[in-house]
This record gives C-alpha cells, sequence and structure tokens, in this order.
C-alpha cells in the first residue's frame, strides 16, 4: 500500500511535468527522470502518448491565412509612411538647394554604391550576413558616376560629381531618377525636387530634357565602373579618389567580382557587405 | 509561399531573432536597404502575429486590421528615438504588440468570439452565421475519423478561455518557447507551464466527453 503511495505520489509528479517534457523545456536532468519514469510506467506513458496526439491534433488546426495579407500590411504601412512624406519632402528639398553639379573627373568624390539586380552581381552572389555590421541584404551595386548620388531622403554631396540625369514627368509632377549606364535608377520625388535641381543646374536644356523624359547629361559623360576587387575589401581612405580605392590594382575593365563592398559616404568607410560563393 | 519558406529556413528561434535583429538594426538606419529590412522582418512576423490577432480577435477582417496595426506601430518604433537594444527577442516583441493592439481593438468595439458573417434575410433582418476557420470537410485526403477529430479538437480550442486558447496556440501553432509565450503574455513562465499543462488536458477532456479519444 505504501509503495503504491509512493508510486502513485511519484506518477502524480511526472504528469505534472510531461508536458513541459514533451514540449522540451526541461533541464537535461529533469527530462532523464521523466523518460526514465515513463520508460517503466505504462500508465504514465500512455498518458504521454495522448498529450503527444493531442499536440498533434492541435498543430493539424490550421488558421487560414489570407493570400494577401502581406500586400495588405505593406499597404498599410506605406499608407502611413506617406503621410508623413511631406515632413520628409520638405527636408529632402533642402538637401538639393546643396548639391554641386561639377563637371570633370577627378577631385575627391564620394560615391553611394546601390546593387539592385545588377547584372554583373546577379548570378552567384550570396550575401555575408556575418561580415557586415549593416545588414546588407539589399543594396544595389549601380554605378555609372563618382560623385554624386542622389537619394531619397538620402543625399550625400561631393565633389566631382558626374551623373546622368533621367527624369519623367508623372501625374503628380516630376520624378527624379538617376540612371546609370547599368540602365538602373534611384529616384528621389517630388516636382519641388526636379524644380530645384534644374534651377541648381540652371540648364534650361536640362529642362527640357526632363519634361521630354530624355537622358541629360551635365557636364561630362558619367564614368561607369565596377566595384571590382581581386578579392581583397579595400577599406577606403576619406577623401581618397573612389575609382583608385575600389579599383585594387587599378585596373579597370571586367573581372571576377569576388568581393565588394558598400562605401558609407556619410561615415567615410567601406563595410564588406557581400561575397561571392563560389 | 515566399514567406513560409522564409520561416521554414529559421531552423531555431536564436536564429530567427538573430535575423530580426540584423533587420531592425538595418531597418533602423533609413539609408539603403532600410525599407527592404522592414519589409523582411514583416515577412518573418507576418504570419505569427495574424495567426494571434485571430485567435483573439475571433474575426478574420479584424486580425487583418490588428495585423496592419502592429506593424505600423513595429515601423514607428523603429523608426523613432527610443532605445531598443534591451530588445533580446524581436519575435516575441512583435507578437505581444501584436497581442496588446488585439486587446485594444477588442476594448474599443464589441466582438464576435467566432468567425461570422452577417447576411440580411428576406425579412430584411441581419443574422450571423457561423463559418469554420478552415473547410476541411472537402479535404479527400483525410479520412472520415480525422475530419471528426480535427473538428473537435478545435472546438476545444475554442471553449477554453481566452488566456489559455492564445497560449496554446502561442506553443502549438508558432512553436514559441516557454520563454517567448513568457515575454508575449507577460507572465511567469511557471504560469505559461501549467497553463499549458492545463490547456492540453481540457482537450484531452473535451475530446473524451465527445468519444473521439
Amino acid at each position: 500500500m505504501e509503495r503504491d503511495g509512493i508510486k502513485g505520489a511519484e506518477c502524480e509528479l511526472v504528469r505534472r511535468e510531461l508536458s513541459a517534457y514533451l514540449d522540451g523545456e526541461l533541464e537535461d536532468a529533469d527530462a532523464e527522470k521523466i523518460k526514465n519514469h515513463i520508460g517503466g510506467c505504462d500508465d504514465c506513458r500512455e498518458v504521454f502518448e495522448m498529450l503527444s496526439d493531442i499536440s498533434e491534433d492541435i498543430r493539424s488546426v490550421k488558421i487560414d491565412i489570407p493570400e494577401d495579407l502581406h500586400l495588405h500590411i505593406m499597404s498599410a504601412v506605406n499608407e502611413e509612411k506617406a503621410k508623413d512624406g511631406g515632413e520628409k519632402a520638405k527636408k529632402f528639398n533642402s538637401r538639393i538647394r546643396k548639391i554641386a553639379l561639377w563637371c570633370g573627373a577627378g577631385a575627391a568624390a564620394i560615391i553611394c554604391l546601390t546593387l539592385i539586380g545588377s547584372p554583373i552581381f546577379r548570378g552567384g552572389f550570396e550575401l555575408d550576413m556575418a561580415k557586415s555590421a549593416d545588414d546588407a541584404a539589399n543594396f544595389a551595386a549601380d554605378i555609372s558616376f563618382s560623385g554624386k548620388a542622389v537619394e531619397k531622403d538620402a543625399v550625400c554631396e561631393a565633389e566631382g560629381a558626374n551623373y546622368s540625369l533621367f527624369d519623367s514627368l508623372n501625374e503628380d509632377g516630376a520624378e527624379i531618377v538617376y540612371e546609370t549606364k547599368h540602365n538602373k535608377h534611384y529616384s528621389g520625388s517630388a516636382k519641388e525636387e526636379a524644380d530645384d535641381l534644374e534651377a541648381a543646374c540652371g540648364d534650361s536644356e536640362l529642362l527640357s530634357q526632363l519634361q521630354g523624359g530624355k537622358t541629360g547629361e551635365i557636364g561630362t559623360e558619367a564614368e561607369t565602373f565596377s566595384a571590382e576587387t581581386d578579392g581583397e575589401a579595400i577599406a577606403p581612405v576619406a577623401g581618397q579618389d573612389p575609382s583608385d580605392l575600389l579599383l585594387g590594382n587599378g585596373d579597370r575593365g571586367e573581372k571576377n567580382v569576388s568581393e565588394m563592398f558598400f562605401y558609407d559616404p556619410c561615415a567615410a568607410r567601406g563595410n564588406l557587405v557581400a561575397k561571392k560563393h563560389e | 509561399m515566399a514567406e513560409i519558406i522564409e520561416v521554414s529556413a529559421v531552423k531555431s528561434h536564436e536564429l530567427r531573432d538573430e535575423r530580426l535583429s540584423a533587420l531592425a538594426a538595418k531597418a533602423r538606419t533609413g539609408g539603403v536597404g532600410a525599407e527592404k529590412a522592414f519589409e523582411d522582418m514583416v515577412r518573418l512576423c507576418e504570419k505569427g502575429t495574424y495567426e494571434l490577432a485571430f485567435q483573439i480577435t475571433r474575426n478574420r477582417e479584424d486580425a487583418l486590421d490588428v495585423a496592419q496595426e502592429t506593424f505600423i506601430k513595429l515601423w514607428q518604433l523603429l523608426l523613432g528615438e527610443a532605445e531598443l537594444s534591451q530588445i533580446k527577442s524581436w519575435y516575441s516583441y512583435v507578437l505581444r504588440m501584436a497581442r496588446n493592439c488585439s486587446l485594444d481593438f477588442l476594448r474599443k468595439q464589441s466582438i464576435r468570439r467566432h468567425d461570422s458573417l452577417s447576411v440580411t434575410d428576406e425579412d430584411g433582418e441581419r443574422k450571423e452565421l457561423d463559418i469554420p476557420d478552415e473547410d476541411i470537410s472537402s479535404d479527400p485526403v483525410l479520412s472520415y475519423e480525422r475530419r471528426e477529430r480535427i473538428e473537435a479538437v478545435r472546438d476545444a480550442i475554442n471553449s477554453l478561455d481566452d488566456d489559455y486558447r492564445q497560449i496554446l496556440v502561442l506553443r502549438e501553432t508558432e512553436g514559441c518557447s516557454y520563454k517567448e509565450i513568457s515575454e508575449i503574455m507577460g507572465i511567469e513562465m511557471g504560469t505559461v507551464k501549467s497553463k499549458i499543462f492545463r490547456a492540453r488536458g481540457h482537450v484531452k477532456e473535451y475530446l473524451e466527453k465527445r468519444n473521439i479519444l
């Protein structure tokens, strides 16, 4: 009787832990005790198996996820962002006014590198997340100019900027799009920005090009360069000619891209963000 | 299906949280890739968010509203000035936000506990129909017995008190650890353990009464 009582008490304690044991939430020593007990106790093993079946049944009860769940969520978020867009556009306009348009190469330049499906980097590149503190999951290596990159809400000023300018008018006004020789774009928006840029350029021909949606050029033709190295990530020095620092041994031309790094113009540093996996 | 692939690729909670932490840091910069980083965070958390919201609001449209509200708040949080380094598990944090949004939602309006549509009948009276969460009756793969069992389990879950049901969903559907559940629900881990134990026991008793077990 006493042994039965002790066993009953033990089984009671074990059964209270069976759920946590099933979920792997017990410490190793406790889990081992439970395992040993149910190995030798038919009643408790039966309870454990029943709990396991019920757990599986509960997991079988699916909640129907709307197919457009993600779309709904992002639409709502983007709508909220648009409400704040007015404030950001004002800030962007004031930055645009500071843009200095330079002709000619040379001079210390700051480059923004972004990679948007560039054919050079499309195949074989996997982002080495561990290498970069900045999650470089998305970046565009789209360079067709040295110097000035204007992204929406982020302007990096530089000297010696050459770039191509492509613009098209949409129903909301002008959209400034910077086109590279790889036909990639990154854009600002809002008519005020186009107006400001045109005012800064002082170029009536550019204005017509803007309105006509043609590619325009300011100064000398923008150069295309590749952020290709021979395998060494190069940490640029602030003020260093980006063409040199990105090309390692100074060669231009097509190479097997092994590494590329994101040059953060605001911090004047390079972060290794991608490494080709062989 | 992309988001399911993304979630299943995360083999452990630690990997998922590591990924979310990196994405959150990127999203906070507001620079290149920030928007994509935020969208990736959404993809990793949206299913769990919706499921938890649905279990609380018991209504698809309301759960959708809650999911939207949750991620708007997340976006605002990331772009704000608040110190976020103390967040160890972003997944738990987002689900906790979802839970709070759901409870706020319920507080603001009268909510039906079960999925329903209201229709107008021939007399112009509004009636409500109960709609099952998922129609498995036409699934040819499942045997009759299996379908009956799953329906009974669904009924058992629906009969649980709110906290028990939420905890069970977090554990069984989302695969959350007890620690994560305690963070999401704002309760002690010991309480999580006992509630899961009791919730499963309740389902077991329910099935026994229906002669399913």
